[in-house]
């Protein structure tokens, strides 16, 4: 588990809860700001004094005050601590859920968790802290297909002729025919059938006809 | 054993498309497919030698009125005229010249794909002739490229399989006609000539791998050819079934087959096909027109030199003429600049009126353009920034507030759930109205968007999202259409309980399409919802939105951008 954790937010009642959830764990030092500025002052104070923090929970959205700040977002600070620092474990903690902002920051800025604040926030954190301190990254439910999307939405032409052929009372077997003749493929009996029960689950489709059924409904045949 | 008259029923279909397009022939309609069928069986070298002059006329005439595919067209018969004549080389040019026509168009257009199968199987043929038969395999495959009908493909893969047989390959060459005659199959084709071809060919090369079934094979292309009353295939069907049995040493019927070849030509006026039928006869055994042979052999060369001569001549005059219609064009052009000239001044004060006024309008269409696209843009930036406070004030706020509840175990747990109703909706809107972020790709950002929306309960299906080209549109139209979709699902969630959405993008012109259909509870769409705004959005772009709504089949919506 961390030793020494810095919390970065602009809101007196998150940083509040997130030390609350911190306190659970034993952990040594908790310190907290609410600029970025001064997050990466701290940052740097503790590297020289010796006694380096190993986790930054930082929010990405800052409101702008009458302070003139040179770090502006959540993002600039991740940006800055990367570029000498590989070591440190940074986890997120944002409203925003934008899947693209999750792919670029995991991606490009190796950040180790990305929490969505809403309800369940304060858990997720708790699941975060775990995962982060073994080496795992972490991320919220809501914003888990950023990395790997579970499946694919799009169907090709080639499940659009499928279905017309389906459609036109084909059995697999005529259907693997009419595409080999045309040298389409795949046109394996096996993968003809496999591609079908793919599109059964993505249509909900209880069965075939069902399926023709569901993809007229829809327009795509 | 003969190719293939490549594609006869596609030239006359494109024929009567081109002809019936332009009215201002010079050759009338009747007179070109009239040659266009002789170029198909001809009886003489003359006919070709007519038919060329006659589809040479027909490409000027389509080179001056601008026509290029029309252009393509007369060229695909004067290179194949050229061919039969036995001229390869301008047959190669014509055939290059064409597809140097065709690289001009745009592939997307129906007969340009076509003719280029067209071209490179012409190519295909001409390289096979001059005995290079890689270079000629290399056409067809490109041909092959372009994938039209079956019949096409049936085609080309009899030829691909003939230049085999020319290399005495036969095992190599088996399988292309029985994939051409598989082809044939698939059609329902039993008994056309183009079958009778591949099956003519299929059996000559089974007997000279000695399979015996081949004679069969052969009897059958024999059977439709005589049914069809073909005569040239009918040729050829004896011709080569006497080579067969020359082949396997049956001499008895090998002289049936040089008889009956010899019988057929006697009834034409085919003089080179009556010499060949001799041949065939010489080398049964049989040299009873030995005599007629020597006299006839004499006669074609100097006919074909004859020919030849008359050919050369014609192209000569050809070329004379396209020079003289260069000459007549400048001659022209000078009398024309000369005429301008005495007009000069009134002309120039005219001209120069015309640009003020027209350049004063489009200077006004341009102003309000660009005002339109500032204003869009403003409001753009406007709801974006909105967007930006709600965020910054309203939803941290909540969402603070939210948390505290959450601490102070309240005696009434449903307040927090309210707080967080409260808390999502305003994020939403946030959301809502928030610039897209930005990204290389928008494919990817308009991918992330439905997966947002999609889930166990409601799926949904996308097809043709990564076959748009985005980059063509403006990032107004693309920003446009994110937001229109956004709120059109966000409507399916809130309102329609449908679990199955198809969204479908199609390219058409120079528009965006984008259809919406799901099937859950349309219901009566009331013009204060979040479809108001679509449609000004659209609008605002110069786009269209129309939709349909009702209880059983669930809510439409088609996008144009």
């Amino acid at each position: 588990m961390y030793k020494r954790v810095l919390i970065v937010d602009d809101h007196d009642a998150i940083l509040h809860s997130i030390t609350k959830v911190l306190h659970s764990y034993k952990i040594s030092q908790i310190d907290s700001v609410q600029y970025c500025d001064d997050a990466f002052l701290k940052y740097k104070r503790a590297l020289l004094d010796g006694n380096a923090y190993d986790l930054i929970i930082t929010d990405l959205c800052f409101k702008k005050d009458y302070r003139n700040t040179h770090l502006a977002s959540g993002e600039d600070l991740i940006e800055a601590i990367r570029a000498t620092d590989k070591g440190i474990s940074i986890i997120v903690y944002s409203m925003n859920d934008q899947l693209q902002k999750v792919r670029y920051l995991v991606k490009s800025c190796a950040v180790n968790g990305f929490v969505c604040k809403d309800r369940r926030g304060s858990l997720e954190l708790t699941s975060a802290l775990m995962d982060t301190s073994k080496g795992v990254t972490y991320l919220s439910p809501q914003i888990v297909d950023a990395m790997s999307r579970k499946e694919d939405l799009e169907i090709l032409d080639y499940d659009i002729t499928l279905l017309k052929l389906l459609s036109q009372g084909k059995s697999q077997e005529e259907i693997s025919h009419h595409f080999k003749t045309r040298a389409i493929k795949p046109s394996s009996l096996s993968s003809i059938e496999k591609r079908l029960n793919r599109l059964r689950i993505q249509f909900k489709a209880e069965n075939a006809i069902h399926l023709v059924s569901q993809a007229k409904d829809l327009g795509l045949i | 054993m003969e190719k293939s008259h490549f594609f006869s029923f596609l030239f006359f279909f494109l024929g009567i498309a081109f002809i019936s397009t332009i009215s201002a022939q010079v050759i009338p309609r009747d007179t070109i497919l009239h040659y266009a069928a002789k170029l198909e069986d001809p009886n003489s070298n003359k006919e070709l030698i007519e038919a060329y002059t006659v589809f040479k006329q027909v490409q000027l005439d389509y080179q001056k009125s601008g026509v290029p595919l029309g252009e393509v067209y007369a060229l695909v018969h004067i290179s194949k005229a050229q061919r039969k004549i036995g001229d390869l080389n301008d047959a190669e040019q014509s055939s290059i010249e064409a597809l140097r026509i065709l690289n001009t168009q745009a592939d997307s257009l129906r007969d340009v794909k076509k003719y280029k199968t067209i071209f490179y199987n012409q190519l295909g043929m001409l390289y096979g002739e001059l005995k290079d038969y890689e270079r000629s395999r290399n056409f067809y495959n490109k041909s092959l490229d372009f994938k039209t009908g079956f019949q096409d493909l049936a085609i080309i893969e009899n030829n691909l399989g003939y230049t085999y047989t020319r290399q005495k390959n036969y095992a190599e060459a088996i399988p292309h006609f029985q994939l051409a005659i598989a082809l044939l199959d698939e059609l329902g084709d039993t008994s056309s000539t183009t079958r009778a071809r591949s099956l003519n060919n299929l059996g000559f090369a089974q007997v000279h791998i000695n399979q015996e079934e081949g004679f069969a094979t052969m009897q059958k292309a024999l059977k439709i050819n005589k049914r069809e009353g073909y005569q040239t295939g009918l040729f050829v069907s004896y011709k080569d079934l006497t080579l067969a049995y020359l082949y396997t040493n049956n001499q008895e019927q090998a002289r049936n087959y040089a008889n009956r070849a010899y019988t057929l030509v006697l009834k034409t006026n085919n003089t080179q096909r009556l010499i060949k039928a001799i041949e065939l006869q010489l080398e049964t055994g049989n040299y009873s027109n030995y005599q007629r042979y020597k006299v006839l052999n004499d006669s074609i060369t100097s006919l074909q030199q004859r020919n030849r001569n008359q050919y050369a001549a014609l192209k000569y005059s050809n070329e004379q003429a396209r020079a003289d219609a260069n000459e007549a064009q400048l001659n022209f052009e000078q009398a024309k600049f000369e005429q301008k000239r005495q007009q000069g001044l009134k002309l120039i004060f005219i001209l120069i009126s015309i640009i003020l006024l027209s350049g004063g309008v489009l200077f006004y269409f341009y102003l309000r353009a660009k005002n339109r696209k500032k204003t869009l843009l403003e409001v753009m930036n406007t709801e974006s920034r909105i967007s930006q406070q709600i965020h910054d004030e309203v939803a941290n706020e909540v969402f603070q507030m939210m948390t505290r509840m959450e601490e102070q175990d309240l005696e009434d747990p449903t307040l927090v759930d309210d707080m967080e109703d409260l808390y999502v909706k305003t994020r939403d809107i946030s959301k809502e109205h928030a610039l897209i972020a930005k990204q290389e790709n928008f494919a990817d950002s308009l991918q992330d968007l439905v997966h947002n929306f999609s889930n166990d309960d409601t799926r949904i299906i996308i097809n043709g999202l990564s076959d748009v080209n985005w980059n063509k549109y403006p990032p107004l139209k693309r920003e446009a259409l994110y937001k229109v979709l956004q709120e059109l699902l966000i409507n399916m969630k809130k309102h329609s309980k449908a679990n199955l959405v198809g969204l479908r993008f199609k390219e058409q012109g120079k528009k965006l399409g984008l259809s919406y259909t799901d099937n859950g509870q349309g219901g009566p769409i009331n013009s204060a919802s979040g479809l108001i705004n679509a449609e000004n959005r659209m609008r605002a772009v110069g786009g269209s939105f129309t939709f349909e709504s009702n209880d059983q089949n669930g809510f439409k919506a088609q996008i144009y951008v």
